[in-house]
């Protein structure tokens, strides 16, 4: 079967490529926007934790776990450990360095210019204690097949792996948000803050866990990306960007906005290029066909075209609240 | 016993005075109304007495002891529960949950992690009091879907299930149509005793028929107080007020 | 208690008046008499994305200037290290070469990691008449470039049409393959490589589609290679050869074993470092051959690589990388060049550059020599297969060196860039 030139199994590794990629977007936005919708803190840091989450799974799993478990167990303790280790980590600065700005002049900027430092000292951070050069940290064993050969590029299951974690992932979060005390809590410090605090509710323990929790978030996308991406003390920089342009175009302050946005954006980075396969040949106004190479470079530029769209014609995003920067 | 005073409370937002060295005194149980003219000072008044503003000078003894300097969360605990001249709610919260919130903050130990309709005894109060508010029919909707009525009722609803023992409210009759603001009245007047109500209006017509005793503030200055009758007899009040 | 003798106090607040103004003064009127340090000031982006290949640099040049010390330095002079770090921000790299030029008086301009360094220190050195000793990469090798190159300008580097002849050559000798597919990233450096792909192609009769790319580089992109996988697998190409760099490189590797790329084509790398396949794992460069300027294994082949190495293996825990030994490499030549002909002293500068041009030398690997027309080094260039995770030794054993070719086959001739007399005479 085949559409314009492009074969519908080509389509299907496109779709699935790009369901990975939206995946790991969904997981870093809903952490920025929890975070955001919360505290008001534009976190900057999110992919300088984001890569810490990538170092500590690691040493997790290089360092201490696989030797002695094989790298099978060794990969599933990272996986497991790591949300646990930065969530603690995210709680840990939330009391000794975000608590001390709260109730000052500015507090907000304070906080996005803590997070932009975070974003500073990290990589140099990471550089210090495991050195300069990226770290090596591959796919188990256990996950090196492919659940559908398609003859070109096959659905393989680590790939495959993360979307299904992502999905239940996100599944889990939105009953901690919507179904739990917590995330009562969060929705109304997020809708209301001034007046969960004159109800006199102990939000100073809400925002350390909330903090904790994005934080969580961000280092358990590292970790997850790591098998697929280089493990270097950068890698948090690229990804951040993105992550910006999935929140701006989803929507500040609501669930469902990270996740819509991430996907759709997800797909349409990972389509893009297929547009350059099709037999329909599109030329630019000197006449010369753009071709296949155009179109493989051009999705990342359309991420960035798209949300200049979105934020020229609504600018709150597609779900977000109005107002969410006030 | 008075559970509210004030001594010689005064604001002054720079050159501004909004209250003036007023004393006032609420006894347990009463229910007591608040009149003025636009910017007479009656919401900053409040908003001393509920903490969200210090006093420039001057005192607030609530049930005994100086609260001049208690943060307003402080002050919800100790029992002052209030609403906004604006609606104050969380409009993204469904009905339930916004007095669930509320409930939960008098609860110290209670677990985080746990789904909405745990622990009992909260669910149940949430269910009394918005059956006291008459929205138990809207408990799963989003609040802010409701009428602007069934809000300001909310807002109510919020303020006591924090078990408030004085209860302040800012012209909650806002934005209500004549009927409606006869309901809130009657529905005000039955909060009343053991609550102590302190209600703040602009029209002195709604607070006629309910209010033990009627103070009248102007410029942020003490004008008169007594019952309605004699704040009317009021010759000033007359001049400056009634006139209008 | 002795009275405080007048002389005594003038002759003590003098010496502190001295001291004050000393270090209030500016740093060459510091040094005031005596015989004055000859300057080397080099700047390397220490912060950043490639700091580990600045690092690698500073340690080679810390090196060659300790060795050039204990042998007595120059002129009887001792050699002082002025090391700057721009922090891969460019108007950083632009103070900094101000600030050593003008404040610290350098005799020698060092450094550079990725071009827009290089094209600002060239500009100095073209100014300032000042040498560059320029560690990577040598943009100013490419043919536009002649006439805004610094007579003044002198590397160890192997050129990107270097790597690539040697890696073309390689697939075509071994028959790898006749229809390579390209995954280039889109910045300046890879783009070197393509005069190389128009030219090569065509002597040894392979076809090469023009570029199939990620992204333009400097945009944050997601450093998903996956993507241009269908495309690859659909025309099937012999090759594939990929042209990215530092982490980019790491991510195409894992993705490329990920998807089983590497088991359906061959896949050689442009350009390749220690570094790299050390991020990617044990055994993950297995059956990748890629081109490289060196490497540490080279030990084995010459003592003074060897010495080099060992002296890094010391110092920095690690093996030496090739920026380690490029840096090393081109900061003894003109240090050992300016001892032997005394013509140190930056007025001295254009003649040492015609001394320079034209000289052959061998430090950690074969003997190489700079070309006068284009300042080109014609050395030697290595091809390298990938080791599997049995054959390593230790963690740094990823690559064996399988191959080498130099001479100016591997560059673009002075005749076709059209440039006949020796850069030091094309005054501008
Ligand atoms: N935060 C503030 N900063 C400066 N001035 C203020 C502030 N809050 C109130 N004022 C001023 O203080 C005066 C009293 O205001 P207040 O809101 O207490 O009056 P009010 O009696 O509640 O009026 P209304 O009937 O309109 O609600 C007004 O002149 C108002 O402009
Ligand atoms: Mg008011």
């Amino acid at each position: 079967m085949a559409a314009g030139g492009v074969e519908f199994s080509e389509f299907v590794q496109h779709l699935f490529l790009g369901l990975v990629q939206g995946s790991f977007w969904v997981l870093l936005a809903l952490g920025l926007s929890i975070i955001f919708g919360l505290m008001g803190i534009i976190n900057f840091g999110h992919g300088a934790f984001y890569m810490l989450g990538a170092y500590v799974g690691f040493t997790v799993s290089d360092l201490i776990f696989s030797p002695f478990l094989g790298p099978n167990a060794g990969f599933i303790v990272a996986l497991a450990s790591v949300p646990i280790v930065m969530f603690a980590l995210g709680m840990v600065f939330e009391r000794y360095v975000i608590s001390r700005i709260y109730n000052t002049e500015n507090e907000r900027f304070s906080g996005v210019l803590i997070m932009f430092g975070m974003s500073i000292f990290l990589p140099d951070f990471v550089r210090l204690l495991w050195g300069r050069p990226g770290k090596p940290f591959n796919i188990p064993p256990m996950f090196q097949f492919s659940l559908f050969k398609t003859g070109t590029l096959d659905i393989t299951a680590y790939r495959s792996f993360t979307i299904i974690t992502a999905a239940i992932l996100v599944a889990l979060l939105w009953v901690l948000i919507y179904k739990t005390n917590l995330g009562m809590m969060i929705r109304a410090g997020t809708n209301n803050n001034t007046m969960v605090k004159v109800l006199g509710i102990n939000v100073s323990r809400i925002w350390r866990l909330t903090f904790g929790l994005g934080i969580a978030l961000a280092g358990f996308s590292g970790v997850m990306i790591a098998p697929l991406f280089a493990v270097d003390a950068t890698m948090g920089e690229l990804i951040l960007v993105q992550t910006f342009i999935v929140v701006v175009v989803g929507g500040m302050g609501s669930f469902i906005g990270p996740v819509i946005g991430g996907l759709i954006l997800g797909q349409l980075w990972a389509l893009t290029p297929l547009v350059g396969r099709t037999q329909y040949v599109v030329q630019n106004w000197t006449g010369t066909v753009i071709g296949p190479d155009f179109w493989e470079k051009a999705s990342d530029i359309l991420l960035f075209i798209v949300m200049a769209v979105i934020l020229l014609l609504r600018p709150r995003g597609l779900f977000g609240q109005e107002g969410a920067f006030d | 016993m008075p559970i509210l005073e004030t001594k010689s409370l005064s604001k002054h937002f720079d050159a501004l005075v909004a209250v003036d060295s007023v004393d006032y005194s609420v006894d347990s149980g009463e229910l007591r109304s608040i009149i003025g003219p636009n910017g007479a000072g009656k919401t900053t008044f409040f908003n001393m007495i509920a903490g969200d503003l210090l006093p420039t000078s001057g005192q607030v003894i609530f049930d005994g002891a100086d609260v001049s300097e208690v943060p307003a969360h402080e002050r919800s605990h100790l029992g002052i529960g209030r609403t906004y001249q604006i609606t104050n709610i969380f409009p993204k919260l469904s009905v339930l949950e916004n007095i669930r919130i509320a409930a939960q903050s008098r609860k110290m130990t209670f677990n985080l992690w746990s789904t909405v309709p745990s622990h009992k005894e909260l669910v149940e109060k949430s269910d009394q009091i918005l059956e006291r508010i008459n929205l138990t029919e809207k408990r799963d909707e989003l609040a802010g879907t409701l009428a602007h009525g069934e809000q300001r009722y909310l807002e109510i609803g919020i303020a006591l299930a924090t078990d408030p023992k004085l209860l302040l409210l800012d012209e909650p009759t806002a934005g209500m149509s004549p009927e409606e603001t006869i309901q809130t009245g009657e529905f005000i007047k039955g909060l009343a005793d053991p609550l102590t109500v302190v209600l703040v209006e602009h029209d002195m017509e709604v607070v006629l028929g309910i209010s033990d005793k009627i103070t009248v503030l102007h410029n942020g200055a003490f004008l008169a107080e007594g019952t309605v009758e004699e704040v009317r007899a009021n010759a000033e009040v007359q001049r400056v007020y009634l006139r209008e | 208690m002795s009275r405080l003798d007048r002389r005594k106090f003038l002759k003590g607040a003098g010496l502190i008046g001295g001291i004050v103004a000393a270090q209030a003064a500016p740093p060459f009127l510091r040094e005031g008499l005596g015989a004055r340090p000859i300057k080397w000031g080099s700047i390397h982006p220490t912060t950043g994305p490639y700091s580990t290949e600045a690092f690698d640099q500073v340690e080679g040049v810390k090196i060659a200037i300790e060795d050039v010390n204990k042998e007595g330095g120059v002129d009887g002079r001792e050699v002082k290290l002025l090391f700057r770090d721009d922090q891969f921000k460019w108007d950083q790299t632009t103070t900094h070469a101000l600030d050593l030029i003008d404040n610290h008086r350098i005799d020698f301009l060092a450094g550079s990691m990725v071009g827009p360094e290089e094209v600002r220190l060239n500009e100095f050195s073209r100014k300032r008449k000042i040498i560059y000793a320029n560690y990577p990469q040598h943009i100013m090798s490419t043919p536009g470039n002649a006439k805004k190159m610094s007579p003044l300008f002198f590397t160890a580097n192997t050129t990107p049409y270097q790597l690539c002849a040697s890696s073309l050559t390689y697939i075509a000798k071994n028959n790898l393959g006749k229809k390579i597919h390209c995954v280039f990233d889109d910045y300046i450096w890879p783009k070197m490589f393509i005069p190389a792909f128009e030219k090569l192609t065509k002597d040894f009769n392979l076809t090469w589609n023009a570029n199939s790319s990620v992204s333009w580089v400097p945009f944050p992109t997601s450093m998903d290679y996956s993507a241009t996988f269908p495309r690859i697998l659909k025309e099937k190409p012999d090759v594939v050869y990929a042209l990215n760099w530092g982490q980019r490189q790491v991510a195409f590797v894992k993705q490329a074993r990920e998807a089983g790329l590497d088991k359906k084509v061959k896949i050689v790398l442009g350009a390749t470092e220690i570094t790299m396949p050390e991020a990617a794992g044990l055994g993950s460069y297995e059956g990748f051959n890629a081109a490289m300027m060196w490497h540490p294994s080279l030990a084995s082949k010459y003592p003074a690589a060897k010495t080099l190495n060992d002296k890094f293996l010391a110092r920095r825990k690690r093996p030496c990388s090739s920026y380690g030994m490029l840096a090393h490499d081109l900061t003894r030549l003109i240090l050992d060049t300016a001892k032997e002909t005394k013509l140190y002293k930056r007025r001295d500068h254009f003649k040492l550059a015609k001394v320079l041009e034209g000289k052959k030398f061998q430090y950690s690997k074969g003997v190489c020599e700079i070309r006068p027309c284009d300042h080109v080094c014609i050395s030697e260039v290595f091809v390298m297969r990938g080791k599997s995770k049995a054959e390593m030794k230790d963690k740094f054993d990823h690559i064996e060196v399988i191959g080498s070719s130099s001479g100016e086959g591997n560059t673009v001739s002075c005749e076709a860039k059209g440039l006949k007399e020796p850069a030091s005479e094309r005054r501008a």
